[in-house]
């Protein structure tokens, strides 16, 4: 029962007492969790700069002028109830026109144009809004002749813009797929390169304590003896890594914060540390501690198991 | 006490290193308990690849090593922290851990056995205290003399109490005066019931002792006799030659 205090204790005195180590082996272990911290802030600042554009891409289904109002509000009610649908928003033919004679209003020749047929040209229109842009494809399908509207409804529909933006619609969903994938690669390309930056770390640390271990099994001592303290400071260099990393990214985030936002489209990276700033703590102890322990063993295989 | 049963038996063992080298051929010997035996020979002629057998950090090519009837090159990993636990060796180069103070180096060796603080405290004080170390507990390795800290190995590889104390060249690096002391404190454990093991190259150690010599060289012994009676020629010829 007094082992676990022991082990602690010798950890303890293990990071104490080496200190050039301790501080090597934190120092790489930090600079492996900023670049983690930096990934999940590259990561949320891309995915919200493209939510930002998927906002800006919908879907318009324009009907003919003699389209009875009671229809369009069908197709409304009908497009609200799909799944993939996040908001239809009805455009009257009065609305219509009230915009066409806004957007117009410094052109003379076609206010004159529009006051010499004597009646609203301008059909209604549906502003339809989907939750992904992978989900337009299907809302375009269910207005299109082979979706369920009945042929008269059909009938009544002049245009559906999606096949003009269905490029842009696409490109954006290709850019989000492309960042996650990204960000997946990049986040398993530098976890496996801090385990290695991070074992090669503390086998140096190891290297270290090559004689204390060789001396522990001299001695007698059970393999938990020897293997424990090594893993517990294993374990202690993460944790430290992890709050000096939490404490360095206040102020950094702080000051990234000033030169990003504009640039990011009103992403403040500060804001997003502090909001998220349990969740972000934990992952980075979590991400040490892992760290830590996954380097110790793969120094201690070496010096034990070889 | 079990005196003049058969302890450590070496029987006609061969090692061959990776490099093809003869370190030991056909050794055998048989060690009694309570009995101090001095292995002397010039360096590399393999004394210490021999004691390294006892603790099984090396392992014969042929032939048997017995540690109380037991086959010690065929114990399972999980039982050799137990048998080491039997022995206690001392290195010339000390071996001491420099983060330690001298009372954890010797302390460390009983926490690896599990041992509680109040024994812990005890006989770490005891050990030191026969080593004539009991003032300087708290000093670091790098604050005591070269014979404080052969001294302080002394305390650690004897304070669990082992069956055997090996020693491998503990005067190498000391001058006549702390050899002359550590070769005290060695006869002292020896009085005091345990099998001493000593390795050296030194024949005046040879000569304070007064005790079995074995000599070897290139790897084969050479002469094995009595109460420090040895043959002078070919102990001139094992070191010098």
């Amino acid at each position: 029962m007094k082992q676990p205090h022991r082990i602690f204790k010798s950890a303890w005195q293990h990071i104490t007492r080496n200190g050039t180590v301790t501080f090597a082996a934190v120092f790489v272990l930090s600079v492996t969790l900023l670049i983690i911290a930096l990934l999940i802030f590259t990561q949320s600042v891309l995915s919200f700069s493209l939510e930002q554009v998927a906002q800006k891409v919908d879907v318009n289904v324009y009907f003919l002028p003699n389209a009875p109002e009671e229809v369009v509000l069908d197709v409304q009610e009908q497009l609200l109830a799909l799944e993939e649908v996040s908001s239809v928003e009805y455009v009257s033919r009065e609305d219509a026109l009230d915009a066409f004679r806004e957007r117009h209003e410094n052109d003379s020749l076609t206010l004159q144009a529009l006051e010499e047929l004597g009646e609203n040209p301008l059909g209604s229109s549906l502003n339809i809004r989907a939750f992904e842009p992978s989900q337009y494809e299907q809302v375009a399908e269910f207005i299109s002749i082979t979706g369920p509207l009945p042929t008269t409804t059909q009938a009544l529909v002049e245009k559906v813009n999606y096949y003009q933006n269905e490029r842009i619609i696409e490109r954006v969903r290709q850019a989000m797929g492309s960042v996650r994938r990204l960000g997946m690669i990049l986040s398993i390309v530098f976890g496996v390169l801090s385990v290695l930056i991070t074992f090669n770390t503390l086998r140096l640390a190891m290297y270290a304590s090559r004689e204390e271990i060789s001396i522990m099994q001299m001695v007698g001592a059970r393999r938990r003896f020897v293997q424990g303290p090594l893993y517990m400071a294993g374990m202690l260099y993460g944790l430290f890594a992890a709050i000096f990393t939490i404490i360095v990214l206040y102020p950094l985030t702080s000051w990234m914060a000033g030169q990003t936002s504009a640039f990011f489209g009103g992403f403040n990276v500060f804001d997003y540390y502090v909001s998220n700033f349990a969740l972000l703590s934990l992952s980075l102890v979590a991400a040490g501690i892992i760290l830590g322990v996954i380097s110790s063993a793969l120094a201690l295989w070496m010096y034990l198991d070889k | 006490m079990k005196e003049e049963s058969p302890l450590i038996v070496f029987d006609n063992v061969t090692h061959i290193t990776d490099t093809r080298h003869r370190a030991l051929d056909s050794v055998s010997f048989t060690i009694n308990v309570g009995e101090f035996v001095t292995f002397i020979g010039r360096s590399g002629a393999g004394k210490s690849s021999l004691l390294k057998h006892l603790w099984a950090e090396k392992k014969p090519t042929s032939g048997t090593v017995l540690f109380d009837g037991y086959h010690v090159d065929r114990l399972p990993s999980y039982e050799l922290p137990l048998h080491r636990r039997r022995i206690g060796v001392v290195f010339q180069d000390y071996r001491l851990l420099s983060h330690k103070t001298a009372f954890e180096n010797v302390a460390f060796v009983l926490e690896a056995m599990g041992e509680s603080e109040e024994v812990i405290n005890t006989d770490v004080a005891y050990a030191l205290d026969l080593v004539g170390l009991g003032h300087v507990m708290e000093r670091f390795p790098t604050q005591l003399s070269a014979g404080e800290r052969q001294r302080v190995a002394i305390a650690r590889a004897m304070v669990h109490q082992p069956d055997v104390l090996i020693a491998d060249e503990p005067t190498g690096n000391l001058d006549p005066e702390a050899t002359h002391s550590i070769v005290t404190i060695l006869k002292k454990i020896h009085e005091l019931g345990t099998t001493v093991l000593l390795t050296t190259h030194s024949k005046s150690v040879v000569d304070d002792i007064k005790k079995r010599v074995i000599i070897i060289k290139d790897g084969t012994i050479v002469s094995d006799k009595e109460k420090g009676t040895y043959h002078t020629e070919k102990l001139e010829k094992a070191l010098h030659d």
